[in-house]
């Protein structure tokens, strides 16, 4: 009631100089905080260890250690390699063979089921779902062959971070680097999810304050962060190449991020973050994100998945595939050191990025890229447009102006880091 | 290239220059080791040939081989079958006449009775013999033909002209440590070339103009198989005389008692946290 | 936690961030190679460049949190390094076990695996953290009680 009474009294007095206002807030806090020693726990040592830089960084790379190994055993070995290359190539694309009418020189078989491919000159059906390219073998390979474990596994383990309460803690440890580019530690959020799909990524963008964050963050998820369903299919075709992928998307993140925060006008201010204490999570919550992710996740991919292998079909057999090749081709060959082929999963990708790594799967299986030009076509696949779904939700985050400016963005980066790694390639003489 | 998988309606089109591609390809296969228009080796590891120069370590690749080779038949490199076959030969016989240790280039000598240029430039730039190598030391090297006669002259023509008879015998090389007079004989297996190869070798480079157009094909797709056995298979699988590996038993009991143990510590794992959460 | 608990402990724990800094090193040694295999001890399972590097700096930290813990081994923070090294240690075998379960399940041709293929992923040779795992288990008798004295 006292202290009511002296609120009360001060209120009145408005406005409170700044001095009086500390006065009134330690007044407050003498009456209604008890004061003692507080001893730390076993899990607040913790805590603090996992922000400390000098061991929270140890831990980072253990976790991450732990989040990749985990995802390569689950989608890769286990179901991918385990169970569902053998459903799709051996039992499923056999039995469409067998039972789809038309057959190999039929259109709409071509575009459906298989394609085929030219051996000696002779047009042979294909042997496994990567090279068919019908939308019932690929199609449906990519999204629940592939991609659905690559998705479960990252929420998976995604969820058990989030709700252990380790991901706030790795925004805090990441905080001085992130700032370096004008972001905040809890960028890492974003990021991280975008690993997973880009659509919930630019999505967690909103609690960042400014705009000029805002559209920091999305610029660089929509450039260099590759979703999950890309990552798993990426995994698949090149996984000797993936450790330099992700070191060349993540020079490019920090590099590229580092340029935008000097050149974007705006402010980034610090933003306080919520740390919660360690806590074992819930197998209901666990299973709840799990269900809700990944199933929103789906309705995105498949329809996208699906639509893009028909576009892709129908371009090839109407022979706008040839055309842009013939257009594009020198440019690609001469700026990037790629193949005028890459035309095609560059197309793919304006849909989705996993169906374009796909269709580059389909083009290195005819042995005509280099390993070096798988390399640089998969990062182009990365940094050179946000999937459809993606940048539909940057049309609806961002104005007119900030999506003009990372459209000119992306293009930017796409000539000069595109060309930078084919520049490196030519110095170091394997491109 | 994909361009033609969905252009079905064109696909006459296409399978016609195709052939017409195909048939023009065999047509320029000339006497030569290089094959015109092969498709390229697939991936394939095999480690150098290291050998001591003059006491310093050098290391042999087959793409080393390959554009040694190239410069002596003055053409782009290629990996050819008979430099393929030398070079695992090689590789066989100083893994088992010098085992852990590395040869000196001037204890080599190598016999073979192989009279082709793909073969000739591998033992040239293996031994240092060829011209246009840099080497301090330089080992030996000679084709002794089936019926006893050196060749004293190894020019291209000319040894093109010697492998005209060419069959499975030729390929046999004594590979010699000098030092201690040893030699190893290296002999291929009887399957590694198909049966009919030499016959349609000789019919295909060496009387172009009676070979039909399936037969060029054929033997282009044999030499492009027999060229990828040397550079993917096993050494029991192409040589007389090296054992195939004993296939492991699997350790189903160590397996066993691992599992056992991770069953039991998941077990005592859940019923730890079970009754923590009772508590 | 008693005097001689706390001895103990700082000893174990000393060894055993000597072993995992030991183990760690040599494992990014071979990592410049092809791994090694020593009995029952091999390291080079993983002939991914990229794996067996990470999975060294990994054990090498281990060791050092381990050995940073040794030191008044009773106090809380101390104490937690030596928890953080454990979970670490977990991580990466647990990873290396999940990796055996993952690949013994499907078999080659077979949609399953015969059950002696299934057991015959589980045999030996190990890498190191698998060696490992079972004596950083010993930490969980020094939380449970920290537990009870920190209550």
């Amino acid at each position: 009631m006292r202290l009511r009474a002296q609120v009360k009294k001060e209120v009145v007095k408005v406005p409170l100089s700044v001095d009086e206002r500390w006065d009134l807030i330690e007044n407050i806090s003498k009456q209604t905080v008890e004061f003692g020693a507080y001893k730390h726990t076993l899990k607040d040592a913790i805590a603090e260890l996992t922000v400390k830089p000098l061991t929270g960084i140890p831990v980072a790379i253990a976790v991450i250690y732990g989040f990749w190994s985990f995802f390569c055993d689950f989608a890769g070995t286990l179901f991918t390699d385990g169970f569902m290359v053998k459903i799709f190539d051996e039992h499923w694309l056999p039995w469409l063979q067998s039972v789809f009418p038309g057959g190999l020189r039929n259109s709409f078989y071509a575009l459906m089921v298989d394609a085929g491919h030219l051996e000696e000159g002779i047009l042979v059906a294909s042997d496994n779902c990567f090279e068919a390219f019908g939308v019932l073998t690929s199609g449906l390979f990519i999204v629940f062959g592939v991609v659905l474990w690559a998705i479960l596994a990252f929420y998976l383990i995604f969820a058990i971070l989030e709700d252990i309460g380790y991901l706030p803690r790795l925004a805090v440890l990441v905080d001085t680097v992130l700032h370096k580019i004008g972001l905040h530690g809890y960028a890492i959020v974003p990021t991280f999810l975008s690993l997973g799909c880009n659509v919930p990524g630019v999505t967690a963008t909103r609690p960042l304050e400014t705009r000029k964050q805002r559209f920091m963050m999305m610029t660089l998820l929509a450039i260099f962060v590759p979703c999950g369903a890309q990552i798993g299919i990426m995994q698949d075709l090149v996984p000797e190449l993936m450790g330099w992928i992700f070191l060349t998307l993540a020079i490019g993140y920090l590099g590229f991020g580092f340029i935008l925060n000097k050149i974007v006008p705006g402010k980034s201010p610090e933003l306080i973050m919520d740390v919660p204490p360690y806590q074992m999570p819930t197998l209901r919550n666990i299973g709840r994100k799990l269900w809700i992710r990944t199933s929103g996740f789906l309705l995105v991919a498949v329809p996208f998945v699906l639509l893009g292998c028909l576009i892709v079909g129908l371009m090839y057999l109407t022979g706008a595939m040839d055309w842009l090749a013939a257009v594009f081709g020198p440019l690609l060959m001469v700026w990037f050191g790629v193949p005028s082929e890459t035309v095609a999963p560059l197309i793919a990708g304006f849909l989705r990025k996993d169906l374009a790594v796909g269709v580059l799967g389909g083009l290195m299986a005819q042995g005509i890229m280099t390993t070096f030009q798988v390399f640089t076509s998969v990062i182009l696949l990365c940094i050179y447009f946000p999937c459809l779904a993606t940048f539909a939700l940057m049309i609806k985050e961002e104005n007119w102006k900030e999506l003009l400016g990372s459209l000119a963005s992306l293009v930017a980066m796409v000539f000069v880091y595109g060309g930078l790694i084919h520049l490196v390639g030519i110095i170091l003489g394997v491109a | 290239m994909r361009n033609a998988k969905w252009k079905v309606q064109k696909s006459k089109t296409v399978a016609i220059v195709i052939m017409s591609l195909l048939a023009l390809s065999a047509a320029v296969i000339s006497v030569d080791a290089h094959m015109p228009g092969a498709k390229a080796p697939p991936e394939f590891e095999l480690e150098p040939i290291v050998i001591l120069d003059d006491g310093t370590e050098i290391e042999i690749t087959i793409d080393d081989v390959a554009e040694y080779h190239a410069s002596q038949v003055n053409k782009e490199p290629q990996i050819c079958l008979c430099m393929a076959c030398a070079f695992r030969a090689t590789k066989l016989s100083i893994s088992e006449m010098w085992r852990e240790e590395t040869p000196a280039r001037d204890d080599l000598r190598i016999i073979s009775k192989l009279p082709t240029p793909g073969s000739r430039d591998c033992f040239w730039y293996v031994t240092g013999t060829g011209t246009g190598i840099e080497t301090k030391a330089k080992g030996e090297y000679k084709i002794i033909l089936l019926d006893g006669t050196e060749v004293t002259n190894m020019s291209n023509n000319n040894l093109k002209k010697l492998s005209k008879d060419n069959t499975l015998d030729n390929y046999r090389f004594d590979i010699c440590r000098k030092s201690t007079d040893e030699c190893f004989e290296v002999v291929l297996k009887e399957g590694v070339f198909p049966e009919d190869f030499f016959e349609l070798r000789k019919k295909v480079k060496f009387d172009a103009k009676n070979a039909t157009d399936e037969e060029k094909a054929l033997f282009k797709s044999e030499w492009e198989e027999t060229r990828d056995k040397f550079l993917t298979s096993p050494d029991w699988e192409l040589f007389e005389g090296v054992e195939e590996p004993e296939e492991e038993e699997p350790d189903v009991v160590g397996g066993a008692i691992f599992f056992s143990i991770l069953v039991v510590g998941l077990g005592l794992l859940l019923v730890l946290s079970h009754r923590g959460k009772v508590r | 936690m008693n005097e001689g608990e706390e001895k103990f402990g700082s000893i174990y724990f000393a060894v055993l961030g000597a072993v995992a800094l030991a183990f760690g090193v040599a494992e990014l040694i071979a990592s410049a190679g092809e791994g090694f295999t020593w009995g029952i001890l091999d390291s080079s399972g993983a002939s991914d460049p990229l794996f067996l590097p990470w999975k060294a700096i990994i054990l090498i930290s281990v060791g050092f949190f381990y050995l940073s813990s040794v030191k008044d081994f009773g106090e809380v923070h101390q104490l937690a390094k030596a928890v953080m090294a454990s979970i670490m240690i977990w991580i990466v075998a647990g990873m290396a076990i999940w990796s055996r379960i993952a690949g013994s399940i499907p078999g080659e041709e077979t949609w399953f695996n015969s059950l002696e293929g299934f057991l015959a992923s589980y045999a030996p040779p190990y890498c190191p953290e698998m060696f490992l795992l079972p004596f950083s288990l010993v930490i969980v008798y020094y939380v449970l009680k920290e537990g009870e004295t920190g209550k």
